[in-house]
C-alpha cells in the first residue's frame, strides 16, 4: 500500500511539473509592439531556391520594396516549398504567429471565416478603411466598380469581409492547359489541327499506322483528363465539364457533378472504344508526367493533354535536340458531337484564388502591414513585382499586340531574364524568380507581358490564344443569365464551414476511389458500361449526393454575398 | 511487527540503497543524465498532448480560449473522437488492411533476412560474401520516394518486372492498378529494400556462435542441415525472438509513406491503412484537414492495440522460449 502511494505521489508530482510547463500558454494572446519590422511567413518558390537564394530577403524585389516603403521584413519560409501545407497546419497551433501569413485560406479547416473566428487573422474591414489605406488593392476589388464583382466575391468571407490580399488573376488570359499534338507530323500527313472527335480518331488511326504505339498519353481519370486538376479535354465534346462545376439547372445556376451529367457516360464509352482500338496509353491510370513527356519526345505518342509551361515547355527543348523539325501545336477544345458548336468549357483560372497575405491578430500595427501588402497592387508595385526595375530588368516598348491597329505599352524583359545565363541561371523561370515574383504570389497575376516573356516558343504563345475561349462567341456575353461560357462554368472559390470541410474530406475518401477504380476497369474493357452506371449510383449514395449538397449550399452563400 | 524488523534488517531503506548505488556507480549515472533528460523533455513531457484526443480541439484564439488545455472536453465523456472512428465507414477496411499487411510482413518479410543471413553464413569465399552484402544493403539507402517511383515504373505495362512476370507465365498488364497485385508488390519491394540491412544483426549474431560446436558436430557425423537446425538456429534464437516481439509490437503501425506513394484509386481499397487515413485527415488539402483531435484519437487507439499485441507476444515467448523483452 505504501509503495502504491509513493508511485501515485511521484506521478502526481510529475504531472504538476508538466502542467507548469504548459500552463504558461493559458493567458490571452497579446499584440506585439511594432518597431518598423514585420515577420512574413511565405513559401519560397522552387525557382528562387534553384537560382541560389537562401531567403527572399536577398531578392531584388524585397530589397527595393524596403527602400520604397521603409518597412523591414523578416522572412519565415516553411520547409516543403509551395506544398508546405503540413508546415502551415502545424504553424497555426503555435501561440506566437508571424505578422503576415501567405496561405491558401480555403484549406484552413472552416475557411477564412474560421481563421478569423479562431483569432488567427483579422477581418481587414474591422480595423482599417481599405479604400483609403489600400487604394491599390481597392481598385481591383472595391465595390465602386461593377467589373470587380467576381473578384470581390472570391476574396471575401460569406459575410462580405476582406480577409487578406489575394492572388488576383487580372490578366486577360484565363487558360493554361489543354490538348496538344505534333504540328510537324500533321503537315507531313496532310492533316489539319483536329477540332472534332472524328478528326482525333482519324489522327489516332494514322499515327497508329505510322508506328506511334500509344497515340494518346495522359493521366486520365473520370473527373478530368489530368487527375488532380480541373482539366477538361475530350469531355467537352459531350457538353460535360470536369469534377464539380456550375451549370444551368431549370434556368438557375447550380453546382453539378461531372459523372451525373447526361453526356458523361457517352464520353466514357468513347474512351472505352479508343482504348480497345489501342489509341490510349495502357498506363493511363498511373503514368507520371515525365513518362508522358518522354512518350511525346520519342514518337510513342502523338496527342497529350497538359500545360503550356510544364508540358509543352519541357517537351519541346528535349525533342528539338533529337529532331530539329519537331513542332507542337495547341488544339482547340473539341466541338460538340451533336451540334458542332464550339466548346463551352476550357481550363480556367478563377478571378482570384484564396491564396492571400493575411494579417494576424498579433501583428502590432495593422495599418502598416496592410499598406505594405497593398504596395504590390499599386501600378508602381505591380511593375516592380512582375517586371523589376526599368532599364535593368525590363524595357518599356510600344507595339500592337491585341491587333486593334494602335500600339499599346508593353513590358519586355531584358537579357538578364531572357538570356538566363547572364544571371547565372539555367532557365528563364529561375532568372525571373531570382529578382521578382511574377506569378503565384499575392498580387497582380497572369499579366500578358509576363506570359510572353515566360513562354519561349511560338507554339506556346499561340496556345495562350487557342486555349483562351472568349467570354462568348462575339467577345461580349450578351445573355448574362445563361451559363454558357468557360468562365461561368468554373466553380468559384467557395467558403465551407468547419463541419462541411470535415465532411467533404471524409466523403471524398470514401466515394472517390471506388468510382475511379470502376472507371479504369470500364475503359480497359474489364467491366461494362452498365457496371459503370451502377458504380455512379453507388458513389452518389455513398457520398457524392451529399457532397453536391454541400457544394451547392456553399455556392448559394457565394451568390448571396 | 517482528517480521517487518527482519525485512528491514535484510534490506536497508530505499533512500539509503539509492545513495549507495549512486556512490558506487556515480560515473555511470552521470553518463545517463543526457539520455534521461532527452526522454523526459522529448518523450514524456510531450505526452500531455495526448489529452487532445479526448477534447473538442480548437486552436488558440485571441480570448485565450482553445489550445490543448483550453478546449472543451469532447462529447460522450471525452470519447467522441474514438466513437467517430469506430463508426466511420472506413474503420473496418483500414483496420483489416493494416492487420493484413502486418501479418504478411511477419510471415514473409520477417524470416527473409534470417534465411538470407543463414545462406550468407555458408558462403566460404569472403570476397564474394562482402560483394553480395554490399549490393543487398544498397536499396536501404535509397529514399522511399525514389524506391516507390521505381517500383511503379517496374510494374507498369512496359516495366522490367512486368516483362519478367510475362516470361514466367503471367500476363502483360499494368500491375500497379491490379488490386490483387498490390500486397505482393508492397511486401516484395519491402523485402528487396530491407533484406540486406535487416540481415546485419543476424550476421553479427551468427559470428558469435562458437566454432568448436560445429567441429564437434562434424565429428558426431552431423550434415550441413543438422548443423543449421541444431547449432546455428538455436545460436541466434534469442535475437530472432526479440526482433519478433518488437515486430509484433508494431502490428498496427504500417507506415503511411509507402502506402501513399504506391496506392492509386484502383488499389486504394486494399492499400489504405490506419496511418495513411490519419495522414489524410490531418493534412488533407482539399477543403479539409486539420483534424488534430480525431487523428490523435486514432493514434492512441493504434498504440493501445500495439501494446496489447506486444504484451501477448512477450508472454507467449516467455512461456515457450524462456526469453522475452521484459
Amino acid at each position: 500500500m505504501k509503495k502504491l502511494l509513493k508511485v501515485i505521489s511521484a506521478v502526481a508530482a510529475l504531472a504538476i511539473i508538466a502542467s507548469a510547463f504548459v500552463g504558461c500558454g493559458q493567458s490571452a494572446q497579446k499584440r506585439r509592439d511594432y518597431d518598423g519590422t514585420l515577420t512574413y511567413w511565405v513559401h519560397m518558390n522552387g525557382n528562387t531556391q534553384n537560382a541560389g537564394l537562401e531567403d527572399n530577403s536577398e531578392m531584388m524585389l524585397y530589397k527595393e520594396m524596403e527602400k520604397r516603403t521603409g518597412v523591414k521584413i523578416n522572412f519565415i519560409h516553411p520547409a516543403g516549398g509551395s506544398t508546405g501545407n503540413e508546415a502551415a497546419t502545424t504553424m497555426f497551433l503555435d501561440e506566437e504567429l508571424p505578422d503576415i501569413i501567405e496561405y491558401g485560406w480555403e484549406s484552413y479547416p472552416g475557411g477564412p471565416e474560421q481563421a478569423i473566428e479562431d483569432g488567427v487573422i483579422i477581418a481587414l474591414d474591422d480595423h482599417i478603411d481599405l479604400k483609403t489605406v489600400c487604394p491599390g488593392y481597392w481598385q481591383y476589388v472595391g465595390d465602386d466598380n461593377p467589373e470587380n464583382e467576381a473578384r470581390k466575391k472570391a476574396v471575401t468571407t460569406n459575410d462580405g469581409k476582406f480577409y487578406g490580399f489575394n492572388i488576383l488573376n487580372i490578366g486577360s488570359t484565363k487558360g493554361f492547359a489543354g490538348i496538344f499534338t505534333r504540328k510537324d507530323k500533321l503537315d507531313e500527313w496532310g492533316m489539319k489541327v483536329p477540332e472534332t472527335i472524328e478528326d482525333y480518331e482519324a489522327l489516332f488511326a494514322k499515327a497508329k499506322a505510322e508506328g506511334f504505339t500509344k497515340p494518346l498519353t495522359s493521366l486520365i481519370g473520370y473527373l478530368s483528363l489530368i487527375k488532380g486538376s480541373s482539366t477538361v479535354g475530350f469531355s467537352t465534346a459531350f457538353d460535360v465539364g470536369s469534377n464539380f462545376y456550375v451549370d444551368d439547372i431549370n434556368g438557375k445556376p447550380e453546382v453539378v457533378f461531372t459523372a451525373n451529367q447526361p453526356g458523361h457516360v457517352e464520353y466514357v464509352t468513347l474512351l472505352k472504344d479508343w482504348y480497345k482500338k489501342g489509341y490510349i496509353d495502357p498506363d493511363f491510370a498511373t503514368v507520371a508526367s515525365d513518362q508522358i513527356n518522354s512518350n511525346m519526345v520519342n514518337d510513342v505518342s502523338i496527342v497529350s493533354i497538359g500545360y503550356i509551361g510544364s508540358s509543352m515547355g519541357k517537351i519541346l527543348p528535349a525533342a528539338k535536340a533529337r529532331n530539329a523539325n519537331y513542332e507542337l501545336v495547341a488544339c482547340p477544345f473539341p466541338k460538340n458531337v451533336n451540334t458542332g458548336a464550339d466548346s463551352e468549357f476550357q481550363v480556367c483560372y478563377n478571378a482570384a484564388t484564396s491564396t492571400a497575405n493575411a494579417i494576424t491578430y498579433q501583428c502590432g500595427d495593422y495599418e502598416a502591414a496592410a499598406k505594405w501588402c497593398d504596395y504590390v497592387y499599386t501600378e508602381e508595385g505591380m511593375i516592380l513585382q512582375l517586371f523589376g526595375i526599368e532599364g535593368e530588368h525590363h524595357t518599356v516598348q510600344e507595339y500592337d499586340f491585341d491587333g486593334d491597329g494602335t500600339p499599346e505599352k508593353h513590358y519586355v524583359y531584358t537579357d538578364l531574364i531572357a538570356k538566363p545565363e547572364t544571371s547565372d541561371c539555367n532557365t528563364v523561370a529561375e532568372a525571373m524568380y531570382k529578382y521578382m515574383l511574377p506569378c503565384n504570389f499575392p498580387g497582380y497575376n497572369q499579366h500578358i507581358d509576363y506570359l510572353m516573356g515566360y513562354y519561349q516558343e511560338d507554339c506556346q504563345k499561340d496556345a495562350i490564344k487557342i486555349w483562351n475561349v472568349p467570354a462568348s462567341k462575339d467577345g461580349t456575353d450578351a445573355d448574362t443569365d445563361k451559363i454558357d461560357t468557360p468562365q461561368e462554368h468554373q466553380l468559384p472559390t467557395l467558403n465551407y464551414t468547419k463541419d462541411e470541410s470535415a465532411e467533404l474530406n471524409e466523403l471524398k475518401t470514401v466515394c472517390e476511389s471506388p468510382l475511379e477504380a470502376t472507371f479504369v476497369d470500364v475503359v480497359m474493357g474489364k467491366k461494362s458500361i452498365e457496371d459503370y452506371k451502377a458504380a455512379i449510383k453507388t458513389a452518389n449514395d455513398n457520398g457524392y449526393a451529399k457532397m453536391l449538397e454541400i457544394y451547392n449550399a456553399a455556392y448559394q452563400r457565394y451568390l448571396a454575398k | 511487527m517482528n517480521e517487518q524488523s527482519i525485512t528491514l534488517k535484510k534490506k536497508p531503506n530505499l533512500g539509503r540503497r539509492i545513495g549507495d548505488e549512486l556512490k558506487h556507480n556515480f560515473v555511470l549515472y552521470l553518463m545517463a543524465i543526457p539520455v534521461i533528460v532527452y526522454f523526459v523533455l522529448f518523450v514524456y513531457l510531450p505526452m500531455y498532448g495526448l489529452i487532445i484526443a479526448f477534447k473538442d480541439y480548437k486552436p488558440f484564439n485571441r480570448m485565450g480560449q482553445g489550445g490543448i488545455w483550453g478546449s472543451p472536453w469532447a462529447d460522450m465523456y471525452g470519447f467522441a473522437n474514438f466513437i467517430r472512428f469506430f463508426k466511420s465507414p472506413l474503420f473496418w477496411p483500414v483496420l483489416k488492411n493494416t492487420l493484413y499487411i502486418s501479418f504478411l510482413t511477419l510471415i514473409f518479410s520477417f524470416p527473409a533476412p534470417i534465411i538470407f543471413a543463414l545462406m550468407l553464413n555458408e558462403i566460404k569465399n569472403l570476397k564474394y560474401k562482402k560483394v553480395i552484402q554490399t549490393i543487398t544493403y544498397l536499396p536501404h539507402f535509397i529514399s522511399m520516394v525514389v524506391i516507390c517511383s521505381m517500383v511503379i515504373r517496374f510494374f507498369q505495362t512496359d516495366g522490367i518486372m512486368t516483362a519478367l512476370v510475362d516470361v514466367l507465365g503471367g500476363s502483360k498488364q499494368n500491375y500497379m492498378i491490379n488490386a490483387d497485385a498490390y500486397r505482393p508488390i508492397y511486401i516484395g519491394s519491402g523485402i528487396w529494400q530491407g533484406i540486406g540491412w535487416s540481415s546485419i544483426i543476424y550476421i553479427s549474431a551468427l559470428s558469435s556462435i562458437d566454432q568448436e560446436l560445429y567441429e564437434a558436430a562434424v565429428i558426431d557425423g552431423a550434415g550441413k542441415w543438422k548443423q543449421v537446425v541444431h547449432i546455428t538456429i538455436p545460436g541466434i534464437l534469442s535475437t530472432i525472438v526479440i526482433l519478433l516481439i518488437m515486430n509484433v509490437g508494431q502490428m498496427l503501425s504500417v507506415g503511411y509513406e509507402k502506402t501513399i506513394l504506391l496506392q492509386n484509386s484502383n488499389t486504394a481499397e486494399v492499400a489504405r491503412v490506419i496511418s495513411s487515413y490519419t495522414y489524410d485527415l490531418t493534412f488533407g488539402t482539399e477543403g479539409g484537414g486539420g483534424e488534430f483531435a480525431y487523428s490523435s484519437a486514432i493514434g492512441i487507439f493504434q498504440s493501445v492495440v500495439n501494446i496489447i499485441f506486444l504484451t501477448i507476444a512477450n508472454t507467449i515467448s516467455k512461456k515457450i522460449t524462456n526469453s522475452g523483452l521484459f
